[in-house]
Formats: structure tokens, sequence, C-alpha cells
């Protein structure tokens, strides 16, 4: 049976974000996407829900690995969010 | 000589080159996704066509309506659908008076677009697809000649 909690998971893989002046833990990815053939990245950022409700809201920017993000959506799953970014 | 198919979307490329907002970044035979590099770009294909008989001698004469869809293309991080208002502005303004091949005019009428955006990547992305309607003539035995 797969016993670990998704925060077991963030605990090992986790990096600090800044969300104007408060720290938000989360797994930051920026993958190859694509939209009407055009290419891109479809950066995300995937953290606890509970710490997400408590620091972020849509329109809020996020900085990671020295790059400023805009908040575009907070998609909350029961226990995870995830939290789509754009470049500002 | 090529298709006239080949030989139409050539000029159309080529009267939408140098154009402000897209400049040099004029593709009509792409097969790969546009990287940043390639934008603002415009991307040029074939839509359908019909043809009708006008003689039904021998040497059958064909009146044939092509449709070209000439997408604008951009990724911006705001105002990217003023972007591609700007680009249809010059796209439309260029081939209001047809283009030449082998030196006859073939008109291209504007006949509609449609546009749509996406913020699923790291800037909204737009294409504004415009169609235009292209009527010539050519005999159905040689379909790389303008009549």
């Amino acid at each position: 049976m797969f016993r670990e909690t998704p925060f077991e998971f963030l605990a090992d893989f986790a990096e600090a974000a800044d969300v104007e002046g408060n720290e938000l833990r989360g797994i930051f990815d920026a993958r190859f996407a694509t939209a009407f053939d055009i290419a891109g990245t479809g950066p995300v950022f995937l953290c606890s829900q509970q710490d997400a409700e408590a620091i972020l809201t849509s329109g809020m920017t996020l900085r990671i690995r020295g790059k400023e993000y805009g908040v575009a959506s907070v998609e909350p799953d029961g226990v995870m969010a995830t939290i789509r970014l754009q470049e500002v | 000589m090529a298709h006239l198919h080949r030989q139409i979307v050539e000029a159309v490329a080529s009267a939408l080159t140098g154009l402000p907002t897209s400049g040099p970044r004029v593709y009509s035979n792409r097969r790969h996704p546009m990287q940043d590099a390639h934008l603002p770009g415009l991307r040029i294909f074939l839509g359908s066509e019909t043809a009708e008989p006008i003689t039904v001698s021998a040497d059958t004469i064909l009146e044939r309506d092509l449709s070209l869809i000439v997408e604008a293309c951009a990724k911006a991080s705001t105002d990217v659908d003023q972007v591609l208002d700007a680009m249809s502005l010059e796209v439309e303004s260029a081939l209001a008076d047809g283009v030449t091949v082998s030196g006859k005019r073939v008109q291209t009428l504007y006949s509609g677009m449609e546009m749509e955006l996406d913020e699923s990547l790291e800037k909204p992305v737009g294409v504004k697809r415009m169609t235009f309607s292209c009527v010539f003539r050519a005999a159905a035995m040689t379909p790389d000649t303008l009549i």
C-alpha cells in the first residue's frame, strides 16, 4: 500500500517561493507546452492547499528562481493546490 | 511551374513580408510549433477550394475560389489582443489590392476571421485567423497557369 502523504513529498522536493514577503514552499514546474502550435512553458507551483489559502489569492505575484510570476489561478484539490503562473 | 496554389501562397507571403509588427516572420511551410523568435509572426495556409467549369469545350476552363488563411500569432504579457488587432490591420491593408502571380492580379478578398486566446502558457498567446477568398481561372489541364 502507498502510505506517503503529499506533505512528505513536499518535504523532500519543495523549494521556497516569495509571495510578496511571505515564504511559500512548493514544487515548481515549467515544462514544455504549446497552444495553437505556439511553443512555450506551462509554469505551475504545487503546494499544500492550506498554505496556499493562507497566503495566496489570484492577482498576487510569486518570485521563484529569480523570476517573478503573476498568479493566474489557484486550483485546490482538497489537499494540494496547483497554482498556475504567468511571467510578469 | 508550381501549382497555382503554391504560387498564390508565395505571392501572399511576399506581400506580407516586412509589415511593421510581424516583420520578416512570415511562414508558409511551418511544420513545427512557433518559438519565441518566430513571434509575433504570420502563418499562411491553404483552406478549401471550390471550382466550376465555365466552358464546355475540350479545354475546360475552371473558375476556382480558393480560401486562403492567414494567422496572426502573438505572445505578450499584456494586451495580446491589441497586438493581434494591429497585425490584422496590417495584413488586411497589405492584401486589399490582391497579389500579383505571373504578372496577373489575383484578388484576395477578406471574408472573415476567428480569434482565440489562451492563458495556459508562461505568457498569454493568441491567434487571429483571417480568411481571404481568391478567385481565379485556369484550364483544367494546366493548374499551374493563370488565365
